[in-house]
């Protein structure tokens, strides 16, 4: 066990881990560099693109140091604020943590809360400045940074470059020297973290786990302690680029498991493997069933879609447990899912992959958090959509979600955070200015407050400069009406909102002003109307179109008439009938846009 | 019934709205010429014995051909198709291109109607059209189309025209109708691509009619015509009693028709053909004894589309039982059942069979028939 080390790297987006973890994969040789892919770990065409590790993985590689063989074990984290409980699960299962910091950016919000976590885990940091031959690093004001933050000496730190390969000796080295390795006992009874899992089409569900204590053989009979599932360890394993099959993996090693498992769900990040037959006395602390947070409904531009629609969804779930969705049908849209997700990222992430590796046109509407009300008669209800509300005689109380958000930024724009924040309803809870122009804002603020256009506020008004992190914090109170949406009379359900009394006038107000801008003319004037119950509170109107005609229509013009007319008809087609009013899809995000 | 186009692509100077093909060029004139009247001797089948009730010949400029070209074109069109007894023979004409005696000589040949590129009553606008003649020559060439006897005139009015107001509009109307005219062809200025509009646009020097004015000066435009007794047959088209354009009617009413000429459409009620865009590829092409043009074979869909599309550009709008016989109880049903919502909201009167628009309803035409275009 001494010649393992367990770690992970902790990076804020763009600040060089991927080109990091491709380096140490290429001097461990662990991928060949004639096949050498940039960024081997995210491996999904989505996540290049983005630059954010959606799901995390792990990699093993042999590195010979002062004529030893080392197993390095990295176990990459999620790189988003919504997958928060991901990455404390992949922090449990290491016992060191490289902190890689852009020494042309500086200490980012995310950098600092997963370092909280691995600190609070008791991992060994091991502090990297990444960058260092971009000719705008400033190394010394990082370096004061990470000194502030992890009270480390400032020779202790590693002046790297993914880049040009500089400091990577180094940074292999201590990973060997300074982080220790795993303690645990091989044959105590068997506990195994489940960190992750992947979907295989050929084989199933893929858990990844690192084992606390005790060993595992191929063919035991295994428990997950949280579920309650048994299971028959058909394979076990290392993760090298590919699957390396093992017949035993003891205490300190990170593997996998292969049991036959067809669904996503029964395999929960954070769960315990252990024996059947000599099962451990409890499980791996830190479990938490992670519950989706954002509802949205997601239709098929097309209705004829709908079945397309459920099997790309349930293929998507398959490697992401978190997305859930049960059928809902819509008055304006008629049939679709309502799609459960940890976070706003998250969402969009899902639409995309729906976009681009299901080909699927879809609709998203308003995203809602899930609200808990109290009933007159006790009982607890979790609501998801607006329209699921109970008659409001029937509520004794509705209590919404709330963050721990934690902003970093300069502190130039504090001003304007405070401000975005407490408009945001968040209640401040510390400031601490990490250098003399960094500073990091708490806030406790309902969830629902960062679900419209909190992100991009919050991105415009620090110039791209603040960096966000939040995890849930539990629910409370929560004053809110329903805000509907008419056009021409006629209720537009998908655009129904659960909001805060408090912005609901300003709310239905943009949102009207909005939907103006998107709704094209149409041949009668619309009327968009913003409604508390039968009270309007708001109104537009679209003027009708006044004048649309082609002044000349002859032999020649004939064909290229037709053409234009038909593409106009497209056009049509891809928008929503409600009642008589053609509604274009970007109107149903309308919400998420204002400005 | 059929309809014969000559495309004469010769201009002195192009103008600024116009995208129809054209050179300024003139020294391929007489090879043109011969190119169209071998045109028509390699497709002397194409109407298919189809009597010929029309002729037209557009432009470009056609006066710039002497009238005996006209008259050698149109006898010998006369020997290749079966022409009615009365056919209506319509030739286009700029007012600086006329002189004495031209529409005596224009009778002779054959030619019963005249089309007459006034565009404006006012100097100003007609130089920022690009235009070479003024008012006072549009005055002396209506005079004397009728002092030289034929009957059947129609004027061509732009509106809408940047800086156009309703008021110039009306000026142009009381004065083209000073005259006896028999039809009016007026259209609202469309800037179109790869024209000097279409380039002042780009650059943000033209600024186009706002749809408050076009609309406005739409209702007048009709108002005024019927004032003086013309009947609004088509989005821009108005013509006294009997005076209808029947060449003009007939690309509406899906009568087939043979287009002669570089960039001459084709039309046998299941194709069309578009002859290329370039007089001496016209010219080449021709004299081995090819058409060069493009085809585009026509569905029944798209026939039944393009019905609908210039049917309801008319007065005689969408013939239901016509679309019931000639197409199926499926696109007829499609199209009443699309039809009420028009109805209700005043755009479109159902009038014993057929469905027509109304003022309001052409003035968003394009619009609606977007809508009623069936899928292919």
């Amino acid at each position: 066990m001494d010649n393992i080390r367990n770690f992970c790297i902790i990076a804020h987006i763009d600040h060089g881990k991927s080109t990091l973890a491709d380096r140490l994969l290429e001097m461990t040789r662990t991928v060949d560099a004639r096949d050498f892919q940039d960024q081997v770990l995210d491996n999904m065409d989505l996540e290049r693109e983005r630059g954010i590790t959606i799901k995390s993985h792990a990699i093993q590689m042999s590195y010979q140091y002062e004529g030893k063989n080392y197993f390095l074990n990295l176990i990459d984290t999620p790189g988003h604020v919504d997958f928060s409980y991901e990455v404390s699960r992949s922090i449990a299962a290491c016992e060191g943590a490289l902190l890689v910091v852009d020494a042309t950016q500086g200490i980012q919000a995310q950098t600092i809360s997963n370092l909280y976590m691995a600190i609070e885990h008791g991992l060994e940091i091991i502090p990297v400045m990444n960058k260092m031959d971009s000719p705008s690093a400033m190394p010394e004001e990082v370096k004061d940074q990470i000194v502030d933050l992890i009270g480390c000496k400032r020779e202790e730190i590693i002046e790297a470059s993914a880049r040009t390969g500089m400091g990577i000796d180094r940074i292999m080295s201590e990973i060997i020297t300074k982080i220790p390795a795993p303690k645990g006992d091989p044959d105590a009874p068997l506990q195994a973290l489940i960190f992750d899992s992947v979907f295989n089409s050929f084989r199933g569900i893929i858990a990844y786990f690192k084992i606390a204590n005790g060993t595992i053989r191929t063919h035991e009979l295994v428990k997950f302690v949280n579920t309650g599932s048994e299971y028959d360890a058909d394979e076990i394993g290392v993760l090298k680029l590919k699957r390396e099959p093992r017949d035993v993996l003891r205490a300190g090693d990170v593997g996998y498991i292969i049991s036959g498992i067809k669904v996503s769900a029964e395999v929960k990040v954070g769960d315990t493997i252990t024996h059947v037959a000599r099962p451990c006395d409890r499980a791996i602390s830190g479990f938490a069933d992670v519950k989706p947070m954002v509802f949205a409904g997601i239709y098929p531009v097309d209705a004829d879609d709908y079945e397309d629609l459920r099997a790309s969804i349930e293929k998507l779930q398959l490697n992401d447990a978190s997305l859930t969705f049960v059928p809902e049908s819509s008055a304006a849209l008629g049939f679709g899912f309502r799609c459960g997700f940890l976070g706003l990222l998250h969402m969009e992430i899902i639409q995309e992959r729906l976009d681009r590796e299901f080909d699927m046109d879809v609709i998203t509407t308003v995203p809602n958090v899930s609200f808990r009300v109290l009933t007159t008669r006790g009982e607890i209800i979790d609501v998801h959509n607006p329209s699921g509300m109970p008659p409001s005689t029937t509520i004794d109380e509705i209590e919404e979600p709330y963050i721990h958000a934690q902003v970093i930024s300069k502190s130039e724009y504090l001003g304007s955070i405070l401000k975005l924040c407490i408009d945001k309803r968040g209640t401040m809870k510390n400031q601490v200015y990490l250098t003399s122009d960094r500073v990091e804002v708490t806030f406790d603020m309902p969830l629902s407050e960062i679900v419209f256009d909190f992100y991009d506020k919050l991105k415009s008004i620090s110039k791209g400069y603040a960096s966000f992190d939040y995890h849930i914090t539990g629910y409370k109170k929560a004053d809110l009406v329903r805000l509907d949406i008419l056009l021409n009379g006629e209720m537009v359900d998908a655009l129904s909102t659960l909001i805060y009394r408090g912005h609901a006038y300003d709310f239905g107000r943009r949102m009207c002003e909005k939907l103006r801008e998107l709704i094209p003319r149409q041949q009668f004037d619309i009327a968009i109307q913003a409604a508390i119950g039968a009270k309007i509170i708001a109104r537009e109107t679209v003027k009708a179109v006044r004048k649309d005609v082609t002044a000349k229509c002859y032999g020649g013009d004939i064909t290229r008439k037709r053409k234009l007319l038909e593409k106009q008809k497209k056009g049509k087609k891809r928008m929503r009938q409600i009642g008589n009013v053609e509604v274009p899809q970007q109107a149903f995000l309308a919400v998420l846009k204002l400005d | 019934m059929a309809g014969i186009y000559i495309h004469i692509p010769f201009c002195k100077s192009f103008c600024s709205y116009c995208d129809f093909y054209s050179i300024t060029d003139n020294s391929l004139k007489d090879a043109l010429v011969q190119a169209v009247i071998r045109e028509s001797s390699i497709r002397p089948s194409y109407l298919e014995g189809e009597t010929v009730e029309t002729v037209y010949f557009g432009g470009g400029t056609p006066s710039l051909l002497e009238p005996a070209t006209a008259a050698a074109l149109i006898s010998d069109l006369k020997k290749k198709f079966p022409f009615s007894d009365d056919p209506e023979i319509t030739f286009e004409v700029n007012p600086d291109d006329v002189y004495e005696g031209l529409f005596i000589d224009l009778k002779k040949a054959g030619i019963n109607r005249i089309s007459l590129g006034v565009q404006s009553w006012d100097d100003k606008r007609l130089r920022y059209l690009g235009r070479r003649h003024d008012a006072a020559q549009s005055a002396r060439a209506l005079d004397m189309v009728f002092r030289e006897g034929i009957k059947n005139v129609s004027v061509d009015i732009i509106y809408g025209v940047p800086g156009m107001t309703t008021a110039d509009l009306k000026a142009d109307l009381e004065k083209t109708f000073a005259f006896p005219v028999t039809h009016l062809s007026a259209y609202h200025l469309t800037v179109e691509e790869g024209t000097r509009f279409g380039r002042m646009k780009k650059e943000g020097k033209l600024k186009e009619t706002d749809e408050e004015t076009s609309a406005s000066m739409f209702s007048l435009l009709g108002k005024v015509c019927r004032e003086h007794g013309f009947i609004h047959y088509e989005i821009s088209n108005f013509a006294k009693e009997g005076y209808i354009s029947r060449h003009n009617s007939s690309y509406w009413k899906q009568v087939p028709y043979l287009g002669l000429g570089p960039s001459a459409h084709s039309f046998d009620g299941r194709s069309r053909q578009w002859n290329v865009a370039d007089v001496r590829k016209y010219v080449k092409a021709i004299s081995s004894g090819e058409i060069p043009c493009e085809r585009e074979e026509l569905d029944r869909i798209t026939v039944f589309n393009e019905y609908v599309m210039t049917s309801l550009r008319t007065m005689w709008g969408i013939d239901l039982t016509h679309v019931e016989e000639f197409y199926d109880k499926e696109l007829h049903d499609y199209l009443v059942n699309l039809s009420g919502k028009y109805i209700r909201y005043g755009l479109m009167k159902r009038e014993k069979n057929t469905l027509v628009l109304t003022d309001q309803g052409r003035m968003i035409s394009d619009n609606i028939i977007a809508e009623l275009l069936a899928d292919l």
